[in-house]
């Protein structure tokens, strides 16, 4: 027994139908912790390079953290890693929900999926008891259809995690579903398990998990919560979520409006977290161990449906970023994502990046299937999402991603996409935000905003100035992995400002050991590292060139609040070499033999000097 | 004497009440030994909270007469002389009443009132005498 985990790793062959169970030793519950760099290390260690995403030899690493499914506030996070299908690279996109905790009472820490099935199956682990079972009675169902049907035959105390048409039609950005509506959303892990024909994973587990010092975790916990709630900051953040920032990113120009055009929506009082609130709000809802529930459960009934959400991102990248007209259009699109099991993100992008060439005339009416794909129609918008899910007519082109989309259709559209390393931008622009900018650059996925989120610090600290900036996402990209290597969610850090010391405690609390911020923040480097590494093993040619803004951001602004700002060479520049300084690599951005085995990445050195991909 | 004011429209589902309860009256680190209980309903999108409301009902079916009230108002079932027949967890009209490898007999809510402080949405109050 090791305090903080379930104990066990499962390696699935979906090939072979075989299951192994591999105890977690204190070794890699001590020196790997957990989450984020467990499967950054297993990611590195065990595919082949240059493997195939979508192919056998590809594997999916489902990790937990030490404090996930413990009492620990927000302990609710679960991640989902493999080589990406959409950008080529490392991947890991994390989850909320409950499944987190019923892993680890089934005495599982991470799951490791290889090979590929040939006929639709599932994965059902209960305690001890672990089968992979047919699964052709759910294939062709909705993401959250499935998760419906599942609990019906398995029943309500199963969590589980599903996979949509779009994930098993291989669209290169499919999520992962769970509880209504918690996705691992990013970079296509559905399009994975879609190519291993694996539906979905039902979990059910009874045996609790060992905690070190149970009464300190509780008295800890309840401090921590009596602080949470008491703050200025948690009646608005448990009210509105993530949507309370809609109203200030456009004051502040940076939301989102017809791929990246604009920074400021008219239409914004149709589409915030107030409007939620006034036409489609159900009820609040919570992860596991969650005191903030910043989720909002919602009902169209003007498109009569149910949706868990909308989320910031999805308002941004479904709502202003298309021109759709109110809240109830941002839902019923949302909706049809999640069943359809397609990140609603990169599904924002890939419409509007179709829009804008149909306005442009770049893509005509034939070419898109008939429809009218003009901003703000929501109709085609929803038809153009079933297109991509069912890879359709122009669909199948998209289903790509918007990067490989625009490859395909040629003609200098690739400079239309707004993306960094094939990863669809998250809702904020970045005309006028640098530090929000090299976040996006520089993170280890591609353009996701929770590698480091800048843009408030961004503003503050003078949006033109880049001064400060590559230490600023520096050090945020050390903190945040350390969030996803202890399986929990940022959000009472930096929603509510819990002082990150009282996450060290936690830890030491629930696992007996002595870690330090010290110790924590120097592991983080070592992961930042691996994830880095991974990249110039599998991506010929990887370094500067792949950390570039997209052309959008070299175009000025035409108006709003940051009317005329553009990004320059010359700043880009300047934000790299800063970074790359920070974190000692070379000017091409790659990690030194030197440094690699400074932080402790020896093997990973030799490795990476015997391909030929690093210096000495 | 206090009772527990339960709130079903305030709850996130969030589980924190139950992980208090169990770590508080069993030092274990899971939801599922708890003396409440959360049902969550969806598509719908409402929460079931199952919590004793001190009705005496249990009491009133229990054939060995194992069922008393302590000094903070909260029903007692007393393992010694419990015949472990379940008519209590049946009529609890709540459906309050627990059963879990964490004890011998059937067990409810004891108004330690931990999971109250855990419970920022406030779906779980004190409320003075009714």
């Amino acid at each position: 027994m090791i305090n903080g985990y379930g104990g066990s790793i499962l390696r699935v062959d979906l090939t072979g139908k075989l299951i192994k169970r591999e105890p977690v030793t204190p070794e890699l519950a001590h020196d790997w912790v957990g989450g984020r760099a467990w499967i950054a290390k297993y990611m590195y260690d065990e595919l082949p390079a240059g493997v195939d995403p979508l192919s056998p030899a590809n594997k999916v690493f489902i990790a937990t953290g030490p404090l996930s499914g413990t009492l620990w506030p927000s302990s609710a996070k679960i991640l989902w890693g493999t080589k990406s299908p959409l950008t080529g690279g490392y991947i890991d996109s994390n989850m909320g929900g409950m499944i987190m905790a019923e892993l680890k009472y089934a005495g599982v820490d991470m799951i490791i999926l290889e090979g590929a099935s040939a006929e639709p199956v599932y994965l059902m682990v209960d305690d001890e008891k672990v089968e992979i079972r047919d699964a052709s009675a759910y294939w062709g169902m909705g993401s959250v259809d499935t998760e419906y049907a599942m609990k019906r035959d398995l029943g309500d105390e199963f969590q589980i995690a599903t996979i949509g048409p779009a994930g098993e039609n291989l669209v290169r950005f499919a999520c992962i579903t769970h509880d209504v509506g918690r996705q691992a959303g990013r970079g296509g892990t559905a399009a994975v398990l879609g190519s291993k024909r694996l539906k979905a994973i039902a979990i059910r587990g009874t045996k609790p998990i060992p905690v070190a010092d149970i009464k300190g975790l509780q008295k800890h916990t309840t401090a921590a919560i009596d602080y949470i709630k008491n703050t200025a900051f948690f009646p608005t953040f448990s009210k509105y979520g993530t949507t309370d920032i809609t109203d200030w990113c456009d004051d502040v120009g940076v939301l989102p409006v017809n791929n990246f055009q604009h920074g400021q929506y008219a239409k914004k009082d149709r589409i915030n977290g107030k409007s939620i609130r006034e036409n489609i709000y159900v009820r609040d809802k919570g992860c596991y161990a969650c005191p903030l529930g910043c989720s909002t459960y919602s009902y169209s009934k003007k498109y009569g449906v149910y949706v868990e959400g909308p989320e910031y991102e999805t308002i941004g990248l479904m709502g202003s970023n298309l021109g759709m007209d109110s809240i109830e259009e941002i839902a019923v699109l949302n909706a049809e994502a999640d069943n359809l099991g397609m990140d609603s993100i990169s599904s924002g992008s890939a419409i509007a990046l179709a829009m804008e060439l149909y306005e442009r005339g770049i893509l005509t009416k034939d070419d898109v299937g008939g429809l009218d794909m003009t901003w703000g129609n929501v109709s085609a918008a929803r038809s153009f999402l079933k297109l991509i899910a069912l890879r359709q007519g122009i669909g199948a082109t998209f289903a790509d991603g918007a990067l490989a989309a625009a490859r395909t259709i040629g003609r200098d559209t690739e400079k239309y996409v707004v993306q960094v390393k094939g990863l669809d931008y998250s809702a904020y622009d970045t005309h006028a935000a640098p530090a929000m900018m090299l976040a996006y650059m520089t993170s280890d996925i591609g353009a996701q905003h929770t590698r480091a989120w800048a843009i408030v610090q961004d503003i503050n600290m003078g949006r033109e100035s880049t001064d400060g900036k590559g230490k600023l996402v520096y050090d945020l990209q050390h903190l945040r992995p350390l969030m996803e290597v202890l399986g929990v969610c940022r959000f009472p850090w930096l929603e509510v400002k819990l002082d990150w010391e009282n996450y060290v405690t936690a830890l030491n609390l629930v696992t007996g050991q002595h870690y330090t911020t010290e110790e924590l923040f120097a592991f983080s480097e070592k992961v930042w590292n691996l994830t880095r590494a991974f990249w110039t093993r599998e991506v010929d040619g990887f370094g500067r060139a792949f950390d570039q803004p997209p052309a959008r951001m070299f175009e000025p602004m035409p108006d709003g609040p940051t009317a005329g700002a553009k990004v320059t060479q010359t700043m880009v520049d300047q934000l790299l070499d800063r970074y790359y300084d920070a974190y000692q690599w070379d000017r091409n951005g790659l990690p030194t033999a030197g440094r690699l085995r400074e932080v402790g990445l020896g093997y990973v050195a030799d490795d990476l000097l015997k391909r030929g991909r690093i210096a000495e | 004497m206090n009772h527990i004011l339960v709130k079903p429209d305030n709850c996130t589902g969030c589980r924190l009440c139950q992980l208090t309860c169990s770590a508080q009256n069993f030092k274990l680190n899971t939801h599922k030994v708890a003396r409440i209980g959360i049902v969550p309903h969806f598509p719908e999108g409402r929460f079931e909270i199952h919590l004793c409301n001190q009705c005496g009902i249990c009491q009133s079916v229990c054939p060995a007469g194992a069922i008393s009230v302590d000094e903070h108002g909260a029903y007692v079932i007393d393992g010694a002389t419990c015949v472990d027949c379940g008519a209590c967890v049946d009529a609890c009209p709540e459906q309050a009443i627990f059963r879990s490898f964490a004890s011998m007999h059937p067990y409810m809510c004891n108004l330690c009132g931990a999971c109250i402080d855990n419970c920022a949405a406030q779906a779980l109050t004190w409320e003075e005498e009714r």
